[in-house]
């Protein structure tokens, strides 16, 4: 097996990080996802949250934008045709990798979710 | 990367992805608006009764005053109005619904297809009489009045995409498929024959009832639906 053909290779950096693929899997299941909620269900810190948000944003994965509700800022966030794209050769690698050596994990938990 | 990793955060997202899709759900509250609106109309369905030679089953039906020819494909006089209201209020109240629920959980979805099928459902059923003039379909099938509740499972059926339920999806399906049975096929006569396997004699039978099961049960059906969904979200909470 050539470095080319390993799944591994085909890995693109910008998405394969755990947090910033939890982001486009939230915002993949909506129209627009809040940063309130992607801060409480990832469990990240405004600052952390905000630097992948940037991340994404740069690559044209993502768009923000913010809204007044009365006198209080949001900011939605909306996953562009661009992340549906990497989103899906993402999980179609990570699916490959586990075909390869087939092995399937259950998840540990589902991720926690702030009651409203 | 150990070889547990990929499955690992295979997982992981696919437990968000169903979290993230069980909080965005909000589907009961214009599923049970329509359930209300289809088992509402009922009234509207009842054959007033006169003897005709002794025959309880001789009815016929009484002018409603609303002639207008635009109403013919909604089912004509007062339930053309009904349904044209009715149809108008769901599709208002589910956008708004969708609107303030969005902002309320922060995953916002967009209704405008739902929205958009209602709208064109209606001003199709409202204007073909004036493309399709006397054709024989054009006068059995919305004569009977159920092709707002045909427009009714379409809307469902797209707000079933948006939300990606499978659930909404059949019971849309069903409510699209009972339309056109009822258009087509007398159900009470089903009914007829099944009270009169219980014993039920011909004196007896509720033949001025019975045309309401044409609404009452896909009321019944969108009601337990959005009863079923609505204790699941509350569960989920």
């Amino acid at each position: 097996m050539t470095d080319d053909d390993s799944p591994t290779a085909r890995l693109d950096d910008t998405v394969h990080q755990r947090h910033r693929l939890g982001i486009l899997t939230v915002a993949a299941e909506a129209d627009r996802v809040d940063f309130g909620y992607l801060q409480s269900t990832l469990g990240l810190t405004p600052g952390n949250l905000n630097r992948h948000l940037a991340v994404l944003e740069e690559a044209k994965l993502i768009s923000s934008h913010k809204e007044f509700h009365g006198r209080k800022p949001k900011t939605w966030i909306q996953i562009t045709k661009a992340g549906h794209v990497a989103l899906a050769e993402e999980i179609a690698i990570l699916t490959d990798l586990v075909h390869r050596h087939g092995h399937i994990a259950k998840p540990d938990r589902a991720p926690e979710r702030s009651r409203r | 990367m150990a070889i547990d990793q990929p499955a690992q955060l295979l997982a992981d997202l696919e437990a968000l992805r169903t979290d993230t899709r069980n909080a965005r759900h909000a589907y009961w509250l214009p599923v049970g608006t329509f359930g209300l609106l289809l088992a509402a109309a009922a009234p509207l369905y009842v054959q007033p009764l006169v003897l005709c030679n002794g025959n309880a089953s001789c009815s016929y039906s009484v002018s409603t005053g609303v002639d207008a020819r635009w109403l013919v494909g909604l089912g004509g006089g007062v339930a053309g109005v009904y349904w044209l209201c009715a149809l108008i209020v769901g599709a208002v109240i589910t956008a708004g619904w969708y609107a303030w629920y969005g902002r309320v959980t922060g995953l916002t979805t967009r209704v405008r297809g739902p929205v958009a099928a209602w709208t064109i459902g209606l001003l199709a059923a409202m204007t073909a009489v004036f493309y399709v003039g006397a054709s024989l379909f054009f006068y059995v099938v919305p004569g009977r009045g159920f092709v707002p509740m045909f427009v009714v499972g379409v809307g469902l059926f797209a707000l079933s995409v948006l939300e990606r339920s499978r659930l909404l999806a059949v019971v849309s399906i069903l409510v699209c498929g009972w339309a056109v049975l009822v258009s087509l096929y007398n159900v009470e006569n089903v009914l007829y024959r099944l009270l009169s396997a219980f014993g039920v004699s011909d004196q007896a039978m509720p033949f001025s009832t019975a045309t309401t099961v044409d609404v009452l049960v896909p009321g019944a059906l969108l009601l337990a639906t959005a009863g079923g969904a609505f204790w699941a979200d509350l569960r989920r909470r």
